[in-house]
C-alpha cells in the first residue's frame, strides 16, 4: 500500500465504491426501453448533462497527459495544447448542438447511415466503436489502483473496471449520468483543494519560477509549431466525439445542451489549468527535494498532490481520481456498445428488433467493448501513443463525411460517405505502417520521424502529422464519390438535418 | 503573489464552486423528485 495513504483515506475510497454499486442497483429498471438506457429518456436535467460532459471527456489520459506535458515543457500545457480545443467546443456549442439535438438522432453513425447508407455507417461504426473502447482509461485505473492499494494493475482495472461495468449495465446513461455527478464534484472540489496546497507547499509562482526550467515558463515552450499545429489539430476530434454526440442527444432540447455545452467549457479551461499548474508545481517540488527525483513525469501530479493534501482529504482526492477514470470508462463504453449493437446489428443484422432486443443486445455489446478494452490495454507499452492513433482513425474516418452532412448543402451520394470513409481509414494505416518502416524512432519524442532533403532544404514529417495528409484525402474522396456516385436517399436531409 | 498565483487562485475557487454548486442542485432535484414519486 501507499506510503502517502492513510487508512481513512482508504475507508473514504471504501465508502465511494459502495456509493457507486448503490446508484447502480438504484438506477436498474427491467422494463426500460432503448431511448431510456441509452439517453437517460432524453430528459436529464442541466446539472447531470453538465456533470457527465465533463467527467466523461476528462480522463485520467488527459488528468496525466496534461499534467506530464507540463512537468516537462511547462505552460505550453495548456497554451499550446489545452487551448486549442476551446474554439472546438464553442463551435460545437453554437453551430453543432441545434443542428444535431432537432434531428432526434441515437447516436453518431446514425446520422452517416441516414446521409449515405448503411454501408458508409458501419465503417463509421467500427472507428467509433474502436475510437470508444476504454482501452486507455482501464490502463490508467490499473495504475492508479497500483499506487493507491498496491495491488497488480490488471486486478485493479479489473475490479474498479469491473464495478463500472457493473453499474452502467445495470442502468445505462441514467446510472452513468448520476455516477458521474458525484464524480464530476468530486473531481472539481479535490483539484481545487489540492492544486493550491501544492503549490503553497513549494513556495507559490515565484519560488516554483526559479526551481524550473526557464522555458517552462514560455507560452509555446521549444516544441516545434508544425507540432503544435498537429497537436492542436487532434482536438478536431471534438467535434466528432461519439460520447459528446450522445449527451446531446439525451438533453431535452438544443437549447440545454448548448448552455451544458458553454458550462462545461468554462470549467473544462479552469480544470486544465489546475492541472497544468499542478504539473510544473510537481516538477518544482521535485527540485525542492520534496519528492524523490526518480519519480516519473506520469505520477509526478498524483504523489504531488496527494503529498500536499492532509490526511482525509488525499482520501477524497484519490476518490477523485478513480472516479475521473471510471467516469471515463463507463461513459465510452456505454457508446461503443450501442456502436455494436444499435449500428452495425440493427442495421445489418437486425432491422426490426424490438426495444427489448435493442437493450439485450446493447448490454451484450457493452460486455464485449469492455472485454476488448481490458485485454487491449496492457499489450500496448505506449498507450498514449495507441490513444493518438484511434484519435486519427475517427478523425481520418467520420471527420469529412460527418460535417458534410450536417453542413454541406450540394448533393451527397452513398459512394461519396463510402469512398470518405475509406480513403480515410486506409490513408491512416498507409502512413503509420510507412513511416514506420521509412522513418526512424525518435526516443526523446517518442514518435517515428522521417527526415529528407528537397532543394537542399531538410524536412522533417512526423508520425503525429497523420491528419495533414488522411483529411485531405478523405476530403478528396467525398469530392470523387460525388462525382460518379447517384444521389443517396438519405440526402434529401439538406442543409445538415431537420 | 504573482500574476499565474491569481490565476490558479481564480481557477480554484470557480472549479470548486461548479463542483459544490451542482452536486448541491444535483442533491436537491433529486430529493424534489423522490418526495414527488412518494406523495
Amino acid at each position: 500500500m501507499s506510503n502517502y495513504v492513510a487508512n481513512i483515506d482508504y475507508i473514504i475510497i471504501f465508502l465511494y465504491i459502495i456509493m457507486l454499486i448503490t446508484i447502480g442497483i438504484y438506477s436498474y429498471r427491467k422494463d426500460s426501453t432503448y431511448t431510456d438506457f441509452m439517453l437517460a429518456g432524453r430528459g436529464m436535467t442541466t446539472p447531470m448533462l453538465i456533470s457527465t460532459m465533463v467527467s466523461t471527456y476528462y480522463g485520467l489520459d488527459i488528468l496525466f497527459g496534461s499534467s506530464e506535458m507540463a512537468f516537462n515543457d511547462g505552460l505550453m500545457a495548456f497554451f499550446g495544447y489545452a487551448l486549442s480545443s476551446l474554439a472546438f467546443y464553442l463551435f460545437v456549442a453554437f453551430y453543432m448542438s441545434k443542428k444535431l439535438r432537432s434531428a432526434n438522432f441515437v447516436s453518431l453513425p446514425e446520422i452517416l447511415e441516414k446521409t449515405y447508407g448503411n454501408k458508409t455507417s458501419s465503417i463509421g461504426a467500427i472507428s467509433s466503436m474502436v475510437y470508444c473502447l476504454p482501452t486507455t482509461s482501464l490502463f490508467a485505473l490499473g495504475r492508479v489502483s497500483e499506487f493507491v492499494f498496491g495491488i497488480d494493475a490488471n486486478y485493479g482495472a479489473l475490479l474498479l473496471g469491473g464495478i463500472a461495468l457493473g453499474y452502467t449495465l445495470l442502468g445505462g446513461l441514467k446510472a452513468v449520468a448520476i455516477t458521474d455527478t458525484i464524480q464530476f464534484s468530486l473531481m472539481c472540489i479535490t483539484v481545487a483543494v489540492g492544486v493550491p496546497l501544492l503549490i503553497h507547499e513549494v513556495g507559490g509562482f515565484v519560488a516554483i519560477k526559479e526551481l524550473v526550467p526557464e522555458g517552462h515558463f514560455e507560452f509555446f515552450g521549444t516544441v516545434p509549431p508544425w507540432l503544435l499545429l498537429a497537436y492542436a489539430s487532434s482536438s478536431l476530434a471534438i467535434l466528432i466525439d461519439p460520447s459528446l454526440y450522445q449527451r446531446i442527444f439525451a438533453s431535452q432540447n438544443a437549447r440545454q445542451a448548448r448552455n451544458a455545452i458553454l458550462s462545461a467549457t468554462a470549467i473544462w479551461t479552469a480544470f486544465d489549468w489546475l492541472v497544468v499548474a499542478g504539473g510544473i508545481a510537481a516538477l518544482a517540488a521535485v527540485s525542492k527535494g520534496i519528492l524523490v527525483s526518480t519519480v516519473h513525469p506520469n505520477d509526478a501530479f498524483l504523489i504531488a498532490v496527494t503529498y500536499a493534501l492532509p490526511i482525509g482529504l488525499s482520501g477524497i482526492f484519490l476518490a477523485g481520481v478513480l472516479a475521473t477514470a471510471m467516469s471515463t470508462i463507463d461513459g465510452y463504453t456505454l457508446v461503443a456498445g450501442s456502436n455494436i449493437s444499435y449500428d452495425i446489428y440493427r442495421p445489418l443484422v437486425k432491422p426490426d428488433a424490438t426495444d427489448k432486443e435493442l437493450v439485450k443486445a446493447t448490454k451484450i455489446s457493452i460486455v464485449i467493448a469492455w472485454t476488448i478494452g481490458y485485454l487491449v490495454a496492457f499489450q500496448f507499452e505506449r498507450i498514449m501513443a495507441l490513444l493518438i492513433f484511434v484519435t486519427t482513425v475517427i478523425l481520418s474516418t467520420v471527420f469529412v463525411p460527418l460535417l458534410m452532412a450536417l453542413f454541406y448543402k450540394g448533393k451527397k451520394t452513398s459512394l461519396a460517405g463510402l469512398l470518405s470513409c475509406s480513403f480515410g481509414l486506409v490513408s491512416v494505416f498507409v502512413y503509420y505502417i510507412g513511416l514506420a518502416k521509412i522513418g526512424i524512432y525518435n526516443e526523446t519524442w517518442g514518435t517515428y520521424i522521417w527526415t529528407f532533403s528537397l532543394f537542399g532544404q531538410e524536412f522533417s514529417v512526423w508520425q503525429e502529422y497523420s491528419l495533414f495528409f488522411c483529411l485531405p484525402l478523405s476530403l478528396l474522396g467525398f469530392f470523387i464519390g460525388n462525382l460518379f456516385g447517384v444521389k443517396s436517399k438519405g440526402s434529401t436531409i439538406r442543409g445538415g438535418l431537420k | 503573489m504573482i500574476g499565474w498565483d491569481w490565476l490558479t487562485f481564480f481557477c480554484a475557487i470557480f472549479l470548486g464552486s461548479c463542483g459544490a454548486g451542482l452536486l448541491y442542485v444535483f442533491l436537491r432535484d433529486s430529493y424534489r423528485n423522490l418526495s414527488k414519486r412518494e406523495k
